[in-house]
């Protein structure tokens, strides 16, 4: 096993500026990757946790055809190998080169990319009883919602994004990708949306389009990260997005943005409690695990009743 | 035993816009031996190499132009331009990939007005394009993306 065994889950959704990286590490040392960016800060956190050059990960996941959420990704897959790809479905958008370049590198190597449409479950640990190992439930927009948006002119390629929930006892993540509010509907209708979680990995950057301030209410998460610099070219999260985390964060729980944060590492134990810690590194820079803060349940780590302010003052 | 079958890459530096839905937003495509040579140029850094070894896709904004520390022959707001320029004209190939070369040399010399712009692609055009339909890259052998799309979810179902 190349990562060591350890009674925890690891949860790292890293600091790569806007856009989006998280590494998962199960208890058995199985390594799922959701959208990579920053190819080198993602090498050198698997070689921190024990993975050489050339030993596999088990499952890639990229949400969508956007290239903030995989152009690091080549990179990685030519050192680390994937047992799993999972992609979005084609339909509407198939995406640019840079897309092709990995599709056509994961064929190469063997491996049978798998488009999600509707729902996948994937277990890396295994599935038998008595490895209770986190369970990803992946789940895809279906080819006739994405119709149904196109005829209605209102599909991007945003709309194609995979939402990954996971359940380890009774921690529950939500990682939305660039989920926009008709994805998160439509798994509404479905009975696939949990009722309540742990950790979210927020919309599309914070913006308003990915989160609503009643899905944050209806998730009522312990964490929720989100991954983006607001000074970035889209600059998001933008003025809805903004308020929404600052009315989440105040009362509930404890909503930075990476850019503020660094890294942040959720550990999961068996039993389902957690606990968060980040690394306060820049968006270019490594991880260096010396630099680990607590992250606490009511966090300032980031203004967002500031960033709500600069958000009004703008043009 | 299945066959491997390609998607089809440009084999040259190209522009192309990041979906149908995203017209206003450039990519460009930067193949692994033209990287190389603008890494050997001090054009672009060596951790490229490392961290792109498929080819490189970057925006066209000056910003991430910026970040990749990349240094294109045309200013990005130019080479928008020239991009938009040509889809007003109804001159893109249907694939929407244009050959770097040609859209670059579209930067220079010209002073043409644009008159539709988009609010983020205000710098007008400065070179003069040869009129008739942009030139396509060179293409790799193998399948469009379509195709090969089709035939992967097939395999996945199987």
């Amino acid at each position: 096993m190349p990562i060591p065994c350890t009674d925890l889950l690891r949860i790292f959704i890293l600091n790569v500026g806007q856009a989006d990286t998280s590494v998962i590490v199960t208890p058995a040392g199985n390594v799922v990757l959701i959208d990579v960016v920053n190819a080198r800060k993602v090498a050198g956190l698997l070689q921190s946790l024990g993975l050489l050059d050339g030993e596999c990960i088990s499952c890639l996941v990229i949400t969508h055809p956007h290239s903030d959420h995989y152009s690091g990704a080549g990179a990685i897959v030519s050192k680390h190998p994937p047992r799993h790809v999972l992609l979005a479905s084609p339909t509407h958008c198939t995406g640019t080169p840079g897309y092709h370049a990995l599709i056509n590198k994961v064929e190469e190597m063997r491996v049978l990319p798998m488009f999600v449409a509707g729902c996948t479950t994937i277990q890396p640990d295994g599935g038998f009883p008595e490895r209770t190992g986190p369970v990803f439930r992946i789940l895809g927009p279906t080819e006739n919602m994405i119709q149904r948006l196109a005829e209605a002119k209102a599909v991007t390629p945003n709309h194609l994004s995979l939402i990954t929930k996971m359940n380890f006892g009774e921690f529950v993540m939500v990682s939305a990708g660039d989920a926009q509010m008709e994805n998160w509907a439509y798994f509404d209708q479905e009975g696939l949306m949990p009722g309540s979680c742990d950790l979210v990995k927020a919309a599309h950057h914070g913006s308003r389009h990915g989160t609503q301030c009643e899905r944050l209410e209806r998730l009522n998460p312990k964490f929720c990260v989100v991954s983006s610099d607001p000074n970035g070219r889209h600059k998001l999260p933008d003025l809805i997005g903004a308020a929404t985390f600052h009315v989440h964060a105040n009362s509930r729980c404890s909503a930075v943005l990476t850019c503020d944060s660094g890294t942040v590492e959720v550990r999961v134990g068996k039993a389902g409690t957690c606990t968060a810690v980040h690394y306060s590194e820049a968006a270019d820079s490594e991880i260096l695990f010396a630099t680990e803060q607590p992250l606490l349940a009511v966090s300032n780590l980031t203004d967002w009743k500031a960033l709500v302010r600069r958000r009004l003052d703008e043009p | 035993m299945r066959v491997y079958m390609p998607i089809r890459l440009p084999l040259e530096r190209t522009y192309y816009p990041a979906s149908r839905d995203e017209p206003e937003q450039l990519l460009c495509w930067i193949p692994p031996h033209e990287l190389e040579a603008l890494i050997k140029a001090g054009r672009a850094p060596a951790r490229l190499r490392d961290e792109h070894p498929l080819g490189l896709e970057l925006e066209v904004s000056a910003h991430a132009l910026s970040q990749a520390g990349i240094e294109l022959p045309a200013p990005a707001d130019s080479l928008k331009a020239a991009y938009l320029k040509l889809r007003n004209e109804r001159r893109l190939p249907a694939s929407g990939y244009v050959q770097a070369t040609y859209l670059e040399q579209g930067t220079r010399d010209n002073h043409a007005p644009l008159i539709t712009a988009a609010a983020d692609m205000i710098a007008e055009p400065e070179g003069v394009l040869p009129s008739g339909l942009a030139p396509e890259p060179a293409m790799s052998a193998g399948e469009e993306p379509d195709a090969a799309m089709r035939r992967l979810a097939r395999l996945a179902e199987e």
